[in-house]
């Protein structure tokens, strides 16, 4: 069976310009030819830094971004394939009910106007999903439920609930359309660490419950491990590693993803004592002007030669399930 | 652990926010002592009153804000000496006047925020800030001072130092902005600096070498570090002592290691599993049931009692003191720690 969404070489660009008299047009690549599969019911989680692309990524996914080049296929189970970059209007309903995004901000991200049942309902009345009031608000309560909130709370407003709860209220409006496949970005950012701790546990029985596929970006690499069964590292636009949550997190290849791990603090002191520190040289350039050749050359710390700063590596299977785009492992 | 110097001690702090909407019970009584060239942090959720305390003990809290009661005794000669005081003993940082307050802060105190952007004058180059700092408290020439402070910023670690000494804040990144601060926080090398969550706004990378860099110049200048955040990780790696705050007073006071082998408040114990960790592999995470309570109607007594597995009647009644449990280092305020000990000597070496 052919994975549930094919992503292959999407490009997407940002254009801008600069400049008083002579206006110049800027590009920033803020996704730069990136491809991955999603399986069925699996998670598939992506870190990288602020700028580095994830959400730009996210958004792509769910068409808010057209991209440049590039293809997006959605296989689904009754054997058709969409595919989503160029899907028609009756298509494209397929998509948007297939593929659910939850956002990063549940404060911004609810309509504060409307009453939590008229935002988890949303997406009931657009898709015609239900055949009357009754019914709508019956799927309400069962979705409401669902997410570990009371049936009762359908008739207040997001101001009343905390960062938690609003969470779970994108998450219940997410889950209204019966997705496949859900873009969560970043879910947890915004709540506190023994909140965190139930939104991720929902997640999970969620995924199982419903048999749903989740791409998950964040920049806690402890919460993309607690996730995910894939890991994919991004840096500037691009992906640099990706596979297997344990090999990326146990056997890291890349001199950024090592970097990363070991700059994350860990809440075990015994395991910090024992850790080893690789201090990244500078800051992350510019995104409108990044480093020619390997993007990641100016702050490596294990350089290969000439060939880092004038070509380009790209993304290579060195053992089954992981692949890295490194000039170390060109061989 | 040997006897050591102790620099600060907090008593009994208590501060109110006066709102439209009621009262804000921030802190209920916060307790710790802080010892010479140590780092303490102080751990908790949203709200707990981590950054009130510091701001509390700086006395900068907003108009909105008052401390009803508490002292602050600070035990350092070099502040004695500058504010002209001749008695014995400590000085309570509550009952200094408003000018000798001016005096310690920067001096004997200061602050690294969390933005800082906002906490940089944008209208002036980051070296008169800089110079700002020491020609105040240390009295130095102009041109002593600007060679002190390009000094600084090359401690920092930022170079060339004169090129960053004549740039604006908004040309800097967030990584050399909080470099900045931290130089001008320990310009005038004081006894204690806070760090209120100083590397929220940076990135991972970026925020590994802004702590190892504040952690060297803590040693280097000699002072003490409270350092203020809400990530376990950093706590982890940076700290000495870990205060765990919990809806406005401390619940566990003890070393780091001892904290994370052998949490005793059943909030501290909730807090460290619920933290998804990269050196093992979960199913699920354990989390504490339910909010964080609204502190303008806080719940009685045991201001955790509502979302503890522990709770008895008294704890609804009555808050509890913060005491030593098994050795005199290791504070806890339970009423029912006892009962917690007992169970974790029953999964015996299962928890490590």
């Amino acid at each position: 069976m052919k994975p549930l969404l094919e992503v292959n070489n999407i490009k997407k660009y940002f254009s801008f310009q600069r400049g008083i008299l002579r206006k110049k047009t800027f590009y920033l690549k803020a996704v730069d030819d990136i491809s991955f599969n999603l399986e069925r019911k699996k998670t598939l989680g992506v870190v990288g830094e602020s700028g580095c692309g994830k959400t730009t990524l996210g958004k792509t996914l769910v068409n808010l971004h057209k991209p440049e080049s590039g293809s997006i296929n959605l296989n689904l189970d009754d054997g058709t394939s969409i595919d989503v970059i160029n899907a028609n209007d009756d298509e494209m309903k397929t998509v948007r009910r297939t593929i659910q995004m939850v956002f990063q901000d549940p404060h911004s991200s609810l309509n504060p106007r409307w009453p939590i049942k008229n935002i988890i309902g949303e997406p009931i009345d657009i898709l015609k999903m239900a055949s009357g009031r009754r019914e709508k608000e019956s799927m309400v309560m069962k979705l409401l439920n669902d997410v570990g909130l009371k049936p009762e709370h359908m008739n207040r407003y997001p101001h009343e609930f905390s960062g938690g709860q609003r969470q779970r209220i994108g998450m219940a409006r997410a889950l209204a359309p019966k997705p496949d496949i859900i873009v969560l970005d970043e879910p947890t950012s915004a709540v506190d660490v023994s909140v965190q701790a139930q939104v991720l546990n929902l997640l999970k029985e969620l995924q199982k419950s419903k048999s749903m596929s989740y791409l998950f970006i964040s920049h806690d690499l402890g919460v993309v491990h607690h996730m995910s069964n894939e890991i994919a590292v991004m840096y500037l636009g691009q992906v640099v590693e990706y596979g297997d949550t344990d090999k990326i997190i146990n056997d890291p290849l890349h001199p950024y993803t090592k970097a990363l791990l070991s700059a994350l603090p860990v809440p075990d002191p015994e395991f910090e004592a024992h850790k080893k520190r690789i201090i990244l040289k500078g800051q992350l350039p510019d995104a409108i002007n990044p480093p020619k050749g390997c993007r990641f050359h100016t702050r490596c710390a294990e350089l290969v030669g000439e060939k880092c700063k004038h070509d380009c590596p790209a993304l290579k299977e060195v053992s089954k399930g992981h692949k890295v785009a490194c000039w170390i492992y060109e061989e | 652990m040997a006897e050591k110097d102790v620099l600060m001690e907090v008593k009994n702090l208590v501060t109110r926010f006066y709102t439209e909407d009621g009262v804000v019970k921030a802190l209920e009584g916060v307790n710790f002592n802080l010892y010479k060239g140590e780092t303490l942090a102080l751990v908790g959720e949203t709200g707990c009153g981590k950054s009130v305390t510091a701001l509390s003990i700086l006395r900068l809290l907003a108009i909105s804000g008052k401390t009803l009661e508490g002292e602050a005794l600070f035990y350092d000669d070099e502040m004695k000496e500058k504010l002209g005081i001749t008695t014995d003993g400590p000085v309570d940082l509550f009952k200094l006047t408003k000018k000798q307050m001016l005096k310690v802060r920067g001096f004997t105190m200061s602050l690294i925020t969390q933005d800082p952007m906002t906490s940089l004058n944008p209208v002036y180059t980051v070296g008169e800030q800089i110079v700002e700092v020491i020609k105040l408290h240390k009295g130095l020439s102009d041109k002593e001072s600007k060679k002190q402070a390009l000094k600084l910023i090359e401690e920092v670690e930022l170079t060339p130092p004169e090129d960053i000494f004549i740039k604006y804040p908004h040309q800097l990144s967030g990584g050399q902005r909080q470099r900045i601060v931290i130089s001008i926080s320990l310009a005038a090398e004081p006894a204690l600096v806070f760090a209120d969550e100083p590397t929220t706004a940076l990135d991972v990378t970026i925020q590994a070498t802004v702590l190892g860099l504040l952690q060297q110049l803590k040693e280097e200048f000699n002072s003490s570090l409270i350092l203020i955040t809400h990530n376990l990780g950093i706590v982890a790696e940076t700290s000495d002592r870990i205060g765990v705050m919990y809806a406005g007073s401390v619940v566990e006071l003890v070393d780091k290691y001892t904290l994370f082998k052998r949490p005793l408040h059943p909030y501290s114990q909730g807090l460290i599993a619920s933290v998804p960790k990269i050196s093992e592999k979960k199913e699920t995470l354990n989390f504490i049931p339910g909010n964080v309570p609204n502190l303008i109607h806080p719940p009685s007594g045991c201001r955790f009692h509502p979302r503890c597995t522990y709770a008895t009647d008294i704890c609804k009644k009555k808050a509890p003191e913060l005491q030593s449990v098994e050795n005199d280092d290791h504070l806890v305020a339970c009423w029912n720690v006892k009962q917690v000990i007992k169970d974790l000597d029953k999964q015996g070496g299962a928890s490590g």
